[in-house]
């Protein structure tokens, strides 16, 4: 299944790449990450809650992120196991500066295997858009949080992604509720 | 005096109050004491080395009594049987556990054996296997492509088998002669059996007597207990194989099967009862597939519609493995390739392939749909091309009545046949003409309404038992009890054909008995004369010819005694209905039951006879009976969305002689829906990693009650010489003729829009599509 | 097809059931009437520790009229929906929709709070609820809140519900003389899924000029949406046949269908336009 999207981070591209490749930052980014370790290499070892709804998942697994071009391009290999079956992804993200900060473009596809290949398919798709959704959601987050902490020479305070998650979602029907008719 | 009241009746089937209401037996609901369950790790991945396995934190767990993987049990339990057999065929191991290798997603790889069914699949959940995934192919034509990875590195390449049938100089000379060659790319995706009920196993040793008892839903219990005496190395007479009440086969149980080795395996080891039962996704994965055919055709054809000769390459899609009759299934197709027409010149060439798939083997047809829709495709592309109605292109071809026994160029010989009166009254009863006459209309009004004709023969009553693997006759004892009430054994397995009810018509009107005092068993090896099972429509015919000719023995010996106990030669004796009398003195009369009784006392037995009332007769047939008929039907579809409406149906079938219409009228009704889903709906899908993404019922479609139009079925009756009642078979032909009634249905409707052919599944997307595709043009 | 273990639980209050949820947090999971929960289940798809059955609770299924709103329990089943007297009578909309859900097995065992809090993106009822716009009652520890049908989808399989939260209560405006409404749906053929599914409720005056309306739109994207676009060109208008061809056009403006093996992207956006041109006629021909 194919997956594509783009996002903007109020970031500069130096400064989001910086992000990406940081264990610290893709763990506490990657939704339903409960461990990573970094193998040495772009590569981590995983365990990942995913699912959507009711249906979740463990899934223990390798992440593997391979700058292509430093800065601008990014390629990335997830393969996670679990009891439900396989998912994997392959794919790429575009790093492009844009006026306010950086637009990050992603293209890739995304299977899964085993016992949630068929039962899976169907919500794949919007599945992997909403998890890269709160993936670069965080990023942003994460973003926002250095300038902060630059701009007040203040620690670094990480930003709990979970509870800003639901931040975001109320926020976004309360503008909805305002502007939407 | 006509006796006969059952015969030809459409009575009810007697099997029915206990399946409606649930109280008959499937294989779940077999319960022994102390009795566990398997569970099985399946391979998540198409194809994979395996690495490792480990087993310990499974081994561990309260509860679990075994973890088997393919490495612990090598040697011990033989490779999956194939019983077909054909020059050069490769025939990869194919161990009931995956060894080194997993070939397909849902492959075996390890067993859990634990106390509940629960304990067991926790355990195998805990289960590691490491697995290195290896490059997938399950693209038949990508797998002959040079540089495809190799599925069974041992056999050099994916090529199973070709088979080649020369058209030879006729071939050649066809092709020159004709006015008109047609070439066409005919598919016929792989399908899902789904039958009701999944498999299911149920084993139970008895060490002290050194027996083993299997409870196992199949559609030949004798051939499933020698194939697994000899998987698990014992003597066959000490292994019992019971098929209790079995929900549907379609040809799925018509294998022999890694499970059904395991738990007889596992029950043997463990001594205790081991259960093993089918989830429906398990049933999606690893139950064998039908079809699976990509036909290229050519055909060569006069400019009058004559067809000349016809040139088929097969690709076989096999699976990663042989089943029981996987590379058996393609031939039937190159056999029947001549179909109910005059080809003088016919050659084909099938080539097997394997791929990272369940096998593929008999689904109900087995091989004839294929053909049948080669040939009803290829007769309408043919009045397409050469403007004529389907129906003239057909009758031009057709073999006249007189012209039976009909040979054809693929070495068959048709025994009867009238396929143009079958034509024509289908013709008579869809009211072909104005039906036509409508459609002209409604296209004027830019409406897409279609009818599509499929006229077929197909080949049942399988068979004589040189060309089959493992002989082709049938079984039957026909036991009158001292009490008068009369038990058959049919070596048969029917398994929702009904034919407890069908065989005790028969013998109740041989025996002048009322129905309810004839009693069919069968499926049990311990109770039943070996015998062959139900598939390719053969158990009315083979198997209820056995019991006809086992019923007239049996007569003769009632016959006897009753003259005995008259005191008169046999031929006075005149047959009334449960009841025999004196002609020369009517008063003198004995009853059915006293003769029975008499048979077993044997205080006095006439000259030459011997006690008991029992005959048991092994029935050979002498060839393959052929059924024919015409379907049509009517489709409209929604130029917006692309769905296809049946709006009517109409089938005309010629089974022979009938003995329950009712029975036949199911049959046929079964198999249209069947081939409906065929035709519109299903597909077996597996993405290009090898995963099956139509694995369950939420994203394989089959056909619900709602999707079925109202089928109007009428009938032929042309008896078989083949047997003394003139039986054909009937329990394939739904699917066989409706297939392609339903395609060219829909293709005739999308005839204005410039369509010529669309393959399988006719989705409404798939037709939407060629819609765009008309509006951009 | 055997769920691994877990407690159950079955309260006698919404309280009581908040509560469990509270304490047991991401491992429990609220059972209704498992219609998508059991599957889910037996295929080890969800693992749940605790299930907090709410079939026990005896005031969670009744529909009566409350002013100008009918109120639906979210235990509610959808054959009840579907057969209501007061549904036929105040909102036809959803019994006409509940009617096409799944088999009469499901329908008599499934729920309308069940199937909106599943959220599964080709359910039926969260069309019609947005159609009705309806309004929904939640009960969470911090007490209940209620959260409009619009706001109250999120995204594929989630909604407004945070994990304390049970859905109580289904809130519709009543139909006036004037409201016309239908449900237009084309299957998925193995699951019997809205493939496209949309929903319209138009408020009509005297002159059959379009007042009010609300095109629910589901199966198409991640979640069922409102279709504003198509909304806007109605509003006001006179419905003639051009008005609703134009305005089914845009059925799926702004939306990202999904794509799998069932369908393409492209046949789905397809079938919102078709749908709705067809829901749109249907409710207009109502009388
Ligand atoms: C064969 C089949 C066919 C179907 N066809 C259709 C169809 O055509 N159209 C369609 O729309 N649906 C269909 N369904 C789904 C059906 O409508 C379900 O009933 C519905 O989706 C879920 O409702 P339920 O009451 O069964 O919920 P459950 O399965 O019990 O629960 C579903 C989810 O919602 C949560 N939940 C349930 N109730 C509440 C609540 N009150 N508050 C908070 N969370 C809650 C549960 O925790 C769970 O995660 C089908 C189902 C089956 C089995």
């Amino acid at each position: 299944m194919k997956i594509a999207g783009k996002h903007t981070v109020i970031a500069e591209r130096r400064e989001v790449w910086q992000l990406l490749v940081d264990p610290e930052v893709l763990r506490r980014c990657t939704p339903g990450v409960e461990e990573l370790r970094a193998a040495g290499d772009g590569r981590y070892e995983v365990v990942m809650r995913l699912g959507v709804g009711a249906v979740q998942g463990r899934y223990e697994g390798r992440i593997r992120v391979e700058p292509e071009v430093p800065e601008v391009v990014m390629k990335l290999e997830v393969e996670g196991r679990g009891p439900q079956g396989i998912v994997r992804g392959k794919g790429a993200l575009r790093l492009e500066e844009e006026n306010e900060g950086t637009e990050i473009t992603y293209e890739g596809e995304v299977q899964l295997g085993g016992p949630i290949a068929s039962v899976g398919q169907r919500m794949l798709q919007s599945t992997a858009r909403m998890l890269a959704g709160q993936f670069f959601t965080a990023l942003a987050a994460e973003a926002a949080a250095r300038q902060r902490a630059q701009a007040t020479g203040q620690p670094l305070q990480p930003p709990k992604h979970g509870i800003f998650r639901n931040l975001v979602r109320f926020l976004w029907s309360l503008l909805k509720r305002w502007f939407g008719r | 005096m006509d006796k006969r009241k059952y015969v030809g009746e459409a009575i009810p089937r007697v099997e029915d109050r206990r399946l409606v209401t649930g109280t008959s037996h499937y294989v779940d609901d077999i319960r022994l004491p102390e009795m566990l369950h398997m569970v099985l790790v399946r391979s998540p991945y198409g194809h994979a080395r395996i690495n490792r396995i480990e087993t310990a934190a499974a081994e561990a767990m309260p509860g679990v009594v075994a973890v088997l993987t393919g490495e612990a049990i090598r040697g011990r339990i033989k490779s999956i049987p194939c019983a077909s057999e054909m020059e050069g065929l490769k025939v990869p191991e194919h161990p009931v556990l995956a060894v080194e290798r997993v070939r397909y997603v849902g492959e075996p790889v390890a067993a859990v054996v634990a106390k509940d069914r629960y304990t067991a699949q926790d355990a195998a959940d805990r289960l590691e296997v490491e697995y290195e995934p290896l490059e997938v192919v399950v693209d038949v034509e990508r797998a002959v492509a040079p540089g495809a990875p190799v599925i069974h590195e041992e056999l050099g390449d994916n090529v199973a088998f070709v088979l080649r049938f020369e058209g030879g100089e006729a071939l050649k000379a066809a092709f020159e002669r004709a006015d008109v060659v047609i070439e066409q790319r005919l598919v016929n995706q792989r399908l899902h059996p789904v039958a009701m009920e999944p498999r299911g196993v149920v084993a139970e040793y008895w060490p002290g007597e050194d027996r083993l008892t299997v409870w196992s839903s199949t559609q030949i219990p004798h051939l499933l207990r020698t194939q697994l005496a000899m998987m698990v190395g014992m003597a066959e007479h000490r292994v019992r194989v019971i098929a209790p009440e079995v929900g549907g086969g379609f040809g799925s149980k018509l294998n022999v099967y890694g499970e059904e080795a395991l738990v007889a395996y596992l029950a043997r080891e463990l001594k205790k009862p081991v259960k093993w039962v089918e989830t429906r996704r398990e049933n999606m994965m690893s139950t064998i597939h039908g079809r699976g055919q990509i036909n290229d055709v050519r055909v060569a054809v006069t400019r009058d519609g004559r067809v000349l000769g016809l040139e088929v390459r097969i690709l076989s899609d096999l699976g990663a493995y042989h089943q029981l009759l996987t590379p058996g299934i393609p031939p039937l197709t190159g056999l029947m390739l001549s179909g109910p027409y005059k080809i003088p010149a016919i050659g084909y060439e099938i080539v097997g392939v394997f791929t990272n798939a369940m096998s593929t083997d008999a689904y109900r047809g087995a091989g004839r749909p294929e053909a049948t829709y080669v040939l009803e495709r290829v007769m309408d592309l043919i009045a397409r091309q050469l403007e004529m109605d389907p129906v003239e292109v057909r009758v031009k071809n057709f073999p006249q009545p007189e012209e039976f026994p009909y040979e054809t160029a693929t070495g068959l010989a048709y025994d009867s046949g009238d396929y143009e009166a079958a034509l024509r009254k289908a013709l008579e009863v869809v009211e072909y003409e104005k039906l036509r006459q409508e459609q002209a209309e409604r296209r004027q009004r830019g409406e897409l309404m279609g009818i599509g004709i499929s006229s077929y023969v197909e080949i049942c009553a399988l068979g004589p038992s040189a060309a089959l693997p493992a002989g082709g006759w049938e079984s039957a004892t026909v036991r009158v009890e001292p009490t008068g009430k009369v038990t058959v054994l049919t070596g048969a397995s029917p398994h929702g054909q009904g034919q407890e009810t069908s065989f005790a018509q028969l013998v109740a009107d041989e025996l002048g008995v009322p129905l309810e005092d004839v009693y069919v068993v069968h499926g049990d090896t311990a109770v039943v004369p070996y015998g062959i099972g139900t598939f390719g429509s053969r158990a009315t015919a083979v198997g209820g010819t056995a019991v006809y000719e086992a019923v007239q023995m049996v007569k003769e010996k009632v016959r006897s005694f009753a003259a005995h106990l008259l005191g008169v030669d046999w031929e006075e004796v005149e047959e009334g209905v449960g009841e025999y009398r004196s002609r020369r003195d009517p008063e003198r009369v004995v009853s059915f039951q006293e003769v029975a009784q008499a048979a077993y006392l044997a205080k006095s037995l006439p000259p030459g006879v011997t006690p008991g009332l029992e005959a048991t007769y092994f029935f050979e047939p002498s060839n393959f009976t052929f059924p024919f008929g015409t379907h049509v039907a009517v489709v409209d579809i929604d130029p917006e969305t692309g769905e296809v409406k049946i709006r009517r149906y109409v089938a005309v079938d010629d089974c022979g002689r009938v003995i329950n219409p009712l029975l036949v009228e199911g049959q046929i009704h079964g198999g249209i829906v069947q081939a409906l889903g065929q035709a519109l709906m299903e597909e077996v899908v597996y993405d290009e990693w090898g995963q099956l993404l139509s694995g369950d019922l939420s994203s394989y479609a089959v056909p619900r009650a709602g999707d079925v139009p109202w089928m109007e079925t009428a009938r032929t009756e042309t008896p078989t010489t083949v047997n003394p009642m003139g039986i054909k078979g009937v329990g394939e032909a739904g699917t066989i003729g409706a297939t392609p009634a339903i395609v060219n249905a829909v293709v005739d409707a999308l005839a204005p829009r410039g369509v010529r052919h669309v393959d399988m599944p006719l989705t409404p997307e798939k037709i939407w599509r060629l819609l765009q595709g008309d509006a951009k043009a | 097809m055997i769920p691994s273990a877990f407690d159950y639980y079955a309260p006698k209050t919404v309280a009581e059931a908040v509560a469990l949820l509270q304490q047991y947090g991401e491992e429990a999971k609220v059972l209704a009437g498992g219609q998508s929960l059991l599957p889910l289940l037996k295929l080890r798809l969800a693992t749940p520790r605790v299930v907090v059955d709410l079939g026990r609770i005896p005031d969670l299924a009744y529909i009566r009229q409350d002013g100008n709103e009918v109120a639906i329990g979210a235990m509610t089943r959808h054959e009840t929906v579907e057969q209501s007297e007061v549904v036929r009578r105040h909102c036809r909309l959803l019994a006409a929709t509940a009617a096409t859900i799944g088999d009469v097995q499901v329908r008599n065992r499934g729920t309308i709070g069940g199937s909106l809090a599943h959220a599964d993106p080709a359910g039926d009822f969260p069309a019609a609820v947005l159609a009705a716009e309806a309004r929904l009652k939640v009960v969470g520890p911090g007490g209940e809140r209620w959260i409009a049908a619009e706001d109250f989808f999120v995204d594929v399989m989630t909604t407004a519900l945070d994990a304390g939260e049970i859905l109580t209560e289904i809130r519709v405006p009543v139909d006036s003389a004037h409201t016309r409404s239908a449900y237009e749906k084309v299957r998925q053929k193995a699951s019997g899924f809205a493939l496209c599914g949309v929903a319209v409720r138009l408020q009509l005056d005297e002159n059959r000029r379009c007042q009010g309306v609300a095109v629910g739109v589901t199966g198409v994207g991640a979640k069922a949406y409102r279709a504003r676009a198509v909304e806007e060109v109605l509003r006001g208008e006179a419905l003639t046949e051009t008005v609703v061809v134009a305005a089914a056009e845009k059925a799926a403006q702004g939306v990202e269908p999904s794509e799998d093996a069932q369908a393409s992207a492209a046949y789905r956006a397809h079938l919102a336009r078709v749908c709705t041109r067809r829901a749109l006629r249907r409710a207009l021909a109502e009388g």
